[in-house]
């Protein structure tokens, strides 16, 4: 790329300014001082704070709680995903569009209105109850609100089409001549889709673990709203503490934060270490 | 076509078609809900009026709400989209960005909103600016950069160098050719960082609840805790509304994106 020598590079700055202003002020700013607020309990430096978020109740059963439903969240939405997308990554121009278009327009609606909409369709007298004692599954109405099956549910269904665009995007990258050749070369479908589809494909999926992982740890409307009480995940004990706790809420809210980060960036790294280079080349794309 | 392969066929259509009705089932039942006349969501509705929409669309509270969201989403907006065609000129005249300066822009797509509204809340409380309309819109266009970057990146590294030094040579200053020539060229970016980044802070929810406005919250934040504290089907009137805006939105998108991906073809065939 020829450098346009007309402009000086003094102006490079002055055009990227606002954004790395912008950046600076919300992310940066913002996360360092959570970082350090982490450290401070009742005006000193310690590391009580996180003593407390990893081993006293309620905090250490949230935390379990948020990995254990994210892992979950996380493995069904692309174990659900991926099938969709084999599906249609060799499918035609029509095909294809609608399904891009379609997974599109369902991110793009508000998770508080899919949210929502669950708490409709799992009601005591929602279709759900309906359909099932219609069908004889069973005998009398079922609570299935604030259940931890309603949040899971609705988290998968939120994540889910993020999955299936990052999966479908590397799906139709795939060359599948190598495919072909290791069936003319005597291979079976699995082992044919172990050696040669996997491969390619498995830098993408770690990838969409890794952000479906992510994004899934910090939710807090699902659990707030078709939770029970022991479905509280990390993002709603962050909300309760700041906004409840006003002597120590802060310190105590940045710990989870911290700790939150901090498993997140042990993940990323296990990402990298288990998708290898294609795991890189998706991420940078 | 032997017939398990047909079999496999059938049940991979079938599965697709369960996914699919999975995942447009809520807003499939949702919508019709909120027709209902009674005082508490039935499905299916047997009695259809349009009660609550007018409950919603004359209740004071939430055309403001309404009004509070639309104002934070545009200045949002236009904070996103304006820093990043900054950045597409950046690349434009300067080459690409080096990695570090990439990962810091796109900073905001990795890290969770939850932390980023924590630290801000850390930040705001002793400055007094907890709650301030301008903070949010200003956080929530920095979670949006990394969209308007991309796409201005995409759309001004697709035009050509010499596009510029040829308009210079026809007499035309810095700021002509900015505003007559490469503008007109990203219309299509720059009107879907627009479209998206306005979409992001319209529906963002983590940060508006958290730092964002309480006494005169934006939509998603007043729909949440009105979601904690009662639901009548009010609320399914406005989703209802909110999923005909994102609909609308969606389609102005697409329009858009087969034109963008037309005109990419032919990059320089624009008449200024």
């Amino acid at each position: 790329m020829a450098k346009n020598s007309a402009l000086s590079s003094g102006l490079k700055y002055c055009l990227l300014a606002p954004g790395l202003l912008l950046i600076g002020l919300a992310i940066v700013m913002p996360i360092t001082v959570g970082f350090f607020a982490a450290f401070r309990s009742n005006g000193v430096w310690t590391l009580q704070n996180f003593q407390t978020v990893l081993t006293q109740a309620p905090y250490a059963t949230v935390l379990v709680n948020t990995l254990m439903i994210s892992v979950v969240v996380a493995a069904v939405s692309i174990g659900m995903a991926f099938p969709v997308c084999m599906f249609f990554a060799r499918a035609g121009r029509i095909a294809t569009g609608f399904f891009v278009a379609s997974m599109t327009i369902v991110l793009a609606i508000s998770m508080l209105v899919r949210t929502y909409a669950w708490q409709v369709i799992l009601a005591y007298n929602g279709p759900l109850n309906e359909i099932a004692i219609a069908m004889g599954l069973y005998d009398q109405k079922q609570m299935m609100l604030f259940t931890r099956g309603a949040v899971v549910v609705a988290m998968i269904q939120f994540m889910t089409p993020y999955a299936a665009l990052i999966l479908f995007s590397a799906m139709r990258r795939v060359d599948h001549d190598i495919v072909l050749a290791s069936r003319t070369l005597g291979a079976s479908w699995w082992q044919g889709f172990r050696s040669a589809y996997w491969p390619q494909v498995s830098g993408s999926v770690v990838l969409a673990t890794v952000l479906v992982f992510s994004m899934a740890t910090g939710f807090f409307v699902a659990p707030a709203l078709l939770g029970g009480p022991g479905e509280a995940m990390v993002g709603t004990q962050i909300h309760a503490d700041l906004v409840f706790n006003y002597k120590n809420g802060a310190g105590l809210a940045t710990a989870q934060g911290v700790v939150l980060a901090f498993i997140l960036a042990i993940v990323t790294v296990a990402g990298f270490w288990l998708g290898g280079s294609s795991f890189l080349r998706s991420a940078s794309r | 076509m032997s017939r398990s392969h047909i079999l496999v066929r059938i049940a991979a259509v079938a599965f697709v078609c369960a996914y699919f009705v999975f995942l447009l089932a809520p807003i499939v039942v949702m919508v019709p809900a909120s027709f209902t006349a009674h005082d508490i969501l039935s499905f299916p509705p047997d009695q259809l009026s349009m009660r609550w929409y007018s409950e919603v669309l004359n209740s004071r509270e939430w055309l403001d709400s309404a009004a509070m969201s639309l104002e934070i989403a545009i200045v949002s907006m236009v904070i996103a989209t304006v820093t990043g065609v900054l950045v597409g000129f950046v690349v434009y005249h300067y080459g690409p960005l080096g990695s570090g300066l990439r990962l810091l822009l796109l900073s905001p797509m990795l890290v969770p909103h939850i932390v980023v509204a924590t630290g801000l809340f850390q930040v705001l409380v002793p400055m007094r600016l907890l709650g301030d309309p301008w903070v949010l819109a200003i956080a929530q266009a920095a979670m949006a950069l990394p969209v308007t970057v991309i796409l201005s990146i995409a759309a001004f590294d697709a035009i050509e160098r010499s596009l510029w030094t040829a308009a210079s040579t026809l007499g035309a200053r810095w700021h002509q050719i900015t505003i007559k020539v490469m503008l007109p060229i990203a219309a299509t970016s720059i009107v879907a960082s627009l479209i998206l980044s306005f979409e992001n802070s319209w529906h963002e929810v983590t940060l508006a609840v958290f730092v964002g406005p309480a006494v005169q919250a934006t939509l998603p934040s007043k729909m949440f805790s009105f979601l904690l504290q009662e639901s009548t089907p009010a609320l399914a009137a406005v989703s209802t509304l909110l999923l005909v805006i994102t609909l609308v939105c969606a389609a102005i998108l697409g329009l858009l994106s087969i034109r963008r991906r037309r005109n990419e073809a032919q990059p320089t065939s624009e008449e200024p």
